[in-house]
């Protein structure tokens, strides 16, 4: 086998023989495609540059609708949406949903006066909700109407709480509390700090009278199931008697509203 | 006029393809002219499809014209033309399965119509019926070595070049050349012996 392996000399002749042979050519129509190509391609290139010139204009002219139109639609979008959600959601056309509905309603701190009573509510749900850790959402959540309430509820406790502030020594400051109210509405700064600071004795005290306005309420209940029995609409009596029966369990049993309301029980039993 | 003809004649391919990128026409039909013929053949005697081969040496030629505009000279000339038309013959072989393309057993009866080299009048015969043994021989080559064997036939590439081209070692470049014309220079042996033996 390394016999065989050609010579230089051998490699020339079969290369000569090769290129002796080597005869084929591309056709004058496959040459004369591919020339036409080639000058085709040159005039595309000499006119590139006026085309490339349009182009670019135009490419910088449309730039800032390309860059804008995603602003202006997103705007666009988030106007209809707010639009459409005040116009389509009637829970945001009345009070904040976050507001007094979802407050708890203390069932025993119920005043029934009104003017000052309306006050006494206002300061009894705070003290509640201090206690549930609700009170500053629910000051700072007040509707603008609201102010003169929340006015009569400051000017209570504003009075009660140094007083208490000092019988705790824990430096009550006055002007501290003024500073924070100027910087915020009136009716929620105030009526949170005052809260904040509210001390437990008078809060005992307030409990106890809306208590027994709680009791006075009560007892015209009693009497308006009263009437109910007395005219015979035993329904709605019974109606009446199943409802004041939580806050009836909570009185003593000796209180005399509780003695009226098993009276009364009785007398619809019969 | 003489002086002239010698002139355009010592311009490289290089400087043809930046002329040509440059605007100037006449210098692709020149490149075109010098290099039309061993880059047909390298086609042609490689696929048995004569219409692909064809199609495959314009698509060359195409993508030499679009690459003229940022053509930079950083290689010679034809070793960049026949890496173009190695990677297309390369990618029609992967997209068409081999046997259909590259036919090993091509027979006499399948060369195309310039088989015979009966116009030419200056070979005699004896060179001619060899010529003619010899272009059986190569369309039996392995694919590897025809390729490695036309290029060095027709260019005159040297392993090195080829090896770049092909994309293998230069030893294995070496190798396929030597093989190849070991084969061709066998084969043409025995055949003209069957031939000069009738």
């Amino acid at each position: 086998m390394v016999d065989n392996k050609p010579t230089e000399q051998e490699m020339q002749e079969l290369r000569n023989l090769y290129l002796a042979g080597a005869k084929e050519e591309p056709s004058d129509s496959l040459s004369a495609d591919i020339l036409a190509l080639s000058r085709h391609n040159l005039d595309r290139r000499q006119e590139a540059p006026s085309v490339n010139d349009t182009s670019q204009q135009r490419v910088s002219a449309k730039g800032p609708q390309k860059k804008f139109s995603p602003w202006v639609w997103s705007s666009a979008a988030s106007v209809l949406l707010v639009l459409g959600l005040s116009l389509y959601w009637p829970a945001l056309q009345g009070p904040s949903p976050d507001g007094p509905a979802l407050q708890p309603e203390p069932v025993m701190m119920r005043a029934s006066e009104p003017g000052s009573a309306e006050a006494n509510q206002k300061m009894v749900d705070n003290s509640a909700d201090q206690a549930a850790g609700y009170a500053a959402p629910v000051s700072a959540t007040s509707a603008p109407g609201d102010q003169a309430k929340d006015e009569a509820v400051d000017r209570v406790m504003t009075q009660q709480s140094p007083v208490a502030a000092a019988e705790q020594g824990l430096g009550y400051d006055m002007k501290a509390e003024e500073t924070i109210g100027a910087d915020m509405p009136r009716s929620g700064a105030a009526a949170g700090v005052s809260a904040k600071s509210l001390p437990q004795p008078s809060a005992q005290n307030m409990v106890t009278l809306a208590v027994s306005d709680d009791k006075a309420e009560l007892a015209r209940s009693l009497d308006k199931l009263a009437e109910l029995i007395k005219a015979g609409e035993l329904a709605s009596a019974s109606l009446e008697f199943k409802a004041l029966a939580p806050q009836v369990s909570q009185l003593p049993k000796e209180d005399p509203v509780r003695i009226r309301y098993q009276q009364l029980g009785e007398m619809l039993n019969k | 006029m003489a002086l002239a003809e010698a002139a355009s004649e010592a311009v490289s391919d290089e400087q043809l393809m930046l002329n040509y990128a440059a605007g100037e026409a006449s210098a692709f039909e020149r490149l075109y002219l010098k290099h039309k013929g061993p880059l047909y053949r390298y086609f042609v005697r490689q696929i048995g499809d004569k219409q692909l081969a064809e199609d495959l040496y314009q698509e060359t030629w195409g993508r030499v014209i679009k690459a003229a505009e940022g053509y930079q000279p950083q290689a010679k000339f034809t070793t960049w033309l026949y890496r173009i038309a190695h990677n297309l013959l390369v990618d029609h072989v992967r997209a068409v399965k081999p046997v259909d393309l590259f036919s090993d057993l091509q027979t006499q009866e399948q060369q195309p119509e310039f088989e015979s080299g009966c116009d030419e009048p200056s070979l005699s015969f004896e060179q001619e019926q060899k010529a003619s043994l010899l272009k059986e021989c190569v369309s039996l080559l392995p694919q590897v070595q025809k390729e490695a064997f036309l290029l060095n036939c027709e260019t005159g590439f040297p392993a090195r070049v080829i090896a770049e081209i092909v994309g293998v070692s230069l030893e294995a470049s070496k190798s396929r050349i030597r093989y190849a014309y070991q084969s061709v220079k066998d084969c043409v042996a025995a055949k003209w012996e069957v031939v000069s033996g009738r």
